[in-house]
Parts: structure tokens; sequence; C-alpha cells
């Protein structure tokens, strides 16, 4: 029991630390509600309803994305940056302490950007379409944040880490079907397109939720497993907790 | 019980470049050893062996008596770093960055905000704790990072040149703290080039050179190896065709330190110089960091 709260204090302590440049600049939240309701408006014009069920899932699985490639990354290359990573290592806390401390302060971005659909999805009664997407944007999360991290532990200088991770992040959040359907697509470009994590999770939701098949749902399926076990075995062979 | 031993300790770096080639040497509990040497020396890659953070490529280092590398996790309970570019976040307080790195170790809060308020005081951070650091001076920023370490109350701490860039008033702070954490019971490693500073606050100075230790003892011990008592300083220097041994002459162009063995032979080589001023002192800690490091031994 000792151990379990000592261990708790060190995640804590870790939340507690990294939040500090959240509550002390605010303005990344009023940016993230912002360009939720922003995008919400933007596919409702275009797509009309349609439109906002996709911005459901978009959202849910853009967010959980960013937050593991580049919130946790960031956050992590910064501590590098600031040596605070040294002084940590050179300590008990245990580097599953200080990942899921990391990892619980950067909750705050999605957790605003649920907020903020949250209206949305009761409007459209689309809690299925929300509760899918966050079921499947875990797989994503997981993939993000190893990625994120074998891309932060590798770079020698982190100073410019936002420089790498925001580039990946945006990309593979805006480029490939998340925010649009992939059945748009000529057929031969969807198996190219839906061989990203971010994309290949979107494709399963609207399937189970009943917004279009574009591909037999076991190509995402096996696209998603193959994704988690690759930045899994990345990361494990990446990441480092001293003894370099 | 010895708190730190290393024997033969050798790190290489990528590019076959060894930080530290043959480091051996043994801190007692309850003091304060400093680490002396120049740059590039190995000091830091000695702290960061002993801290887990690097391996040894050879050799072996225990603290508190758990292996570095087969007890990481022993060790890092027991230890706690300064390092030597820290920097504190700046939306960071001082009271925030200490408490919060002691949560970080497993304190619970109401521990943590007790020792946060004696180390803040002692530091003399108390009265601009709850500003940010980016508000703050850089040597407030530095003693906030000393702060956070020595309020772990670890068994031994380790402080990476914690006084560089600091003024006077600062480093008789941090001094102080440190000699405050030494009377408590506490082991700290300390890195410098400073010479005053190892002068005056270490219990034994070990002295690096080319990732070799050079030699180790207290100050007084140090400065006994010297095989000259007296030097003799010559500012403004007219006939600069003086003693041409080596190791008993530093030249600084028009200002020369000539070692002497006696008093009465220093004497003797200021009678020689000519000079605009030339003056005696007993030789210190610095003349024995130049000669032993110089590898005159």
């Amino acid at each position: 029991m000792m151990n379990v709260l000592v261990a708790l204090r060190k995640v804590l302590g870790i939340a507690y630390l990294t939040s500090r440049w959240v509550i002390r600049q605010p303005s990344w939240l009023i940016q993230s509600t912002l360009s939720t309701v922003g995008f919400a408006i933007l596919l409702y014009a275009w797509g009309g309803i349609e439109g906002l069920r996709n911005i459901i899932v978009a959202w849910v699985i853009g967010g959980l994305w960013s937050i593991g490639v580049n919130i946790v990354a960031q956050e992590v290359g910064w501590h590098r940056m600031m040596y605070l990573h040294e002084m940590l290592i050179a300590s008990p806390i245990r580097p599953v302490h200080y990942l899921v401390g990391t990892f619980i302060m950067s909750l705050i971005f999605p957790v605003v950007g649920l907020v903020t659909i949250a209206p949305i999805a009761y409007l459209l009664s689309a809690w299925g379409l929300m509760c899918w997407s966050l079921i499947m944007g875990l797989p994503v999360l997981l993939t993000g944040i190893m990625l994120g991290l074998a891309i932060v532990m590798r770079v020698e200088r982190p100073v410019n880490i936002s420089a790498i991770t925001n580039p990946i992040s945006w990309l593979l959040m805006i480029l490939p079907p998340v925010y649009y359907p992939a059945w748009i697509l000529p057929e031969p470009l969807r198996y190219v397109a839906l061989a990203i994590p971010t994309s290949a999770s979107a494709e399963i939701v609207r399937q189970l939720a009943g917004l279009g098949v574009s591909i037999d749902i076991t190509y995402p399926i096996a696209v998603i497993a193959a994704w988690c076990s690759v930045s899994l075995l990345l990361a494990s062979k990446t990441i480092k907790w001293g003894l370099n | 019980m010895d708190a730190i031993i290393a024997e033969g300790l050798g790190r290489v770096y990528r590019g076959s470049v060894w930080g530290i080639r043959d480091v051996s040497f043994r801190v007692g509990g309850g003091s304060l050893t400093v680490l002396l040497g120049p740059n590039g020396a190995g000091k830091t890659t000695t702290v960061k062996v002993l801290t887990t953070i690097l391996k040894p490529t050879r050799g072996s280092a225990y603290v508190m008596g758990y292996d570095v590398v087969r007890d990481v996790w022993e060790v890092r309970r027991r230890v706690a770093l300064c390092p030597q570019d820290v920097r504190v976040d700046p939306n960071w307080t001082p009271w925030e960055a200490v408490k919060g790195y002691l949560l970080t170790r497993g304190w619970g809060i109401s521990d943590a905000e007790r020792e946060a308020k004696v180390w803040l005081e002692e530091l003399e951070l108390w009265e601009v704790r709850n500003r940010i650091s980016t508000h703050l001076s850089g040597g407030q920023r530095k003693r906030i990072a000393v702060a956070m370490v020595l309020a772990t109350n670890a068994d031994v701490m380790f402080l990476d040149e914690p006084t560089s860039g600091l003024d006077v008033e600062g480093r008789y702070k941090v001094w102080r703290a440190l000699r405050t954490v030494i009377k408590n019971g506490g082991t700290i490693l300390l890195t410098t080039h400073d010479m005053k500073e190892a002068e005056l606050i270490s219990d034994k100075v070990i002295l690096i050179s080319k990732g070799k230790v050079v030699a180790e003892g207290g100050v007084e011990a140090l400065i006994s190896k010297l095989p000259y008592r007296h030097k003799v300083i010559a500012k403004g220097v007219r006939n600069n065709s003086l003693s041409t041994d080596p190791c008993r002459l530093v030249n600084l162009e028009d200002r020369l330190v000539i070692y002497a063995e006696s008093k009465s032979k220093a004497l003797s080589i200021a009678s020689s110089i000519e000079a605009e001023s030339v003056t005696i002192s007993e030789v210190g800690l610095e003349d024995a960091y130049i000669y032993l490091t110089r590898g005159f031994r």
C-alpha cells in the first residue's frame, strides 16, 4: 500500500511540475478550444450533420495522436534540454512514473477538446461515436507516445524537437483521411492512405459507427496492430533511463 | 563506511574519446569532497557515472555500498544530482520547483513543503518563492537548483559546479548551505575549478586531470606535495631571463611567478629580478593544482 502511495506521489509530482507551463500560459488551451470550434463550423458549413459527426472522430483521434507524438515528446525533450532529465534519472523515480506523470499533464489538452465537442455529441446523440473514437484512439495514443519518445530520445540536441515532432504530428493528422472519409479517394490510394495509424483508426470508427465503408475492416485493424508493435519495439530499443 | 568508492573508472565516448581513463578514490561519509580539475579533466563524466547516468566502460563504483551498475535502483534511492548546466524551468517558482522535485522523489506534500521552506530560507530565496523564475536573476535560478537537491536529504549529493556564474554573495550563500548539510551528517561530492571554493569549503580534495586522479587529500596535504614553499610574483618584468626550469616558473609575459623552496631562496630570486613590483607569498592550493595537473610530480 505504501509503495502504491509513493508511486502515486512520484507520478503526481511529475504532473505537478510539468503542468506549470500550461497554468502560466493558458492561451494554449484557448487556441485548442478555438480550433475545435473553428473546425466544427468548417465541417458543418461544407458537410452539414455528416461533417459534424466526422469532426468528433477526427478530433478525438487526432487529439490523442498529437498528445503522444507532439506534447509528450516535446515535454521530454524540454526536460532533456533543461537537464531536469538528469536530475530525475539520479533519483528514485522510475521511467514509468515519469511517463505517466507527463502523460497525465498532457491529458489537459484532449480533455479541453472533448469538453468542447461534448455539446455537439449531445446535440447529435453521437455518444456511441465518441466512445468508439476514444477506444480506437488508445492504440493511436500508444503509437504516438512510443514514436515520439523514440524520436526525442534519439535526437542528440533536443533544442528543436518541436521542429521535428510538430510536422510529423500535423502531417499524419491533416493529410490522410482523418478529417475526411477514405471512401472519397480512388480505391488503390485508400490502401496507402489507410496505412497510417491515425487514418486507420478513423476508418475503423467510421465503419463501426455506420459512417461509410471504404475498405475491408481487417486492413486498418492489421495496420493499427502493426504500428503498435513496431512503435513499441522501436521505443524499447531507443528509450534509456540512464546508464547510457 | 565510505560513501563513494571509485575503482579504476573509465568511460569512453563515441569516437573513442576517453572522458575518464583511470579514476580511483574514496569519499568518506559526512564529508564534503571537492573534485577539482581543469576543464575537460573528467569531473562531470565521473559524476555522471557515479549517479548512474553514464555506464562505465571499465572499472567499478559503489555509492553507499551499492554497485552503480548492478544495484542501480538502490543507488538512485540514495543520491541526488545538481547537473552542471541545469536550468530551472522558466515557468516554475522556487516554491514549486523544490516542492515539486521532492514530490517526484516520493515525498508527501506536507514533508515536501516543510523541507522546501527550510532550504529556500537557507539559500535566501524565501522572499521570492512565488515569483516565476523568469523574473529572477541568473544567480537566484542557480540557487533554486541547489535548493532542489539539498532539500532531498539524499545520503549522497552530487553538485556539478553549483557556484559557476554566481557572484560572491551568491557563492557564499551556497557554501553556507553546503556546510549546513555536512553539519547535519550529509555527504557531498562537488566539482569545481575554483581554487578558493575548494580551499574554503572542502574536507578533502581530489585532483583530477586528463581523466585520471593525480592527487587527493586535505588542502594542506596537497600543498605539501609541492617541493616549494614560497613564490615570487613579479609584475612589469624587464629582465625575463630567469630560471628556465618549467616547473619552477609560470610565465605570464610581463608577469612571472617563480617558485622557491624556502623564503631565503625566494628573497634571493626577488632581488635578482628587475620589475615594477615584486612580492613574495606562501604557496597555496592553486600552486599545488598547477604543479600537479602539469604532471610535474
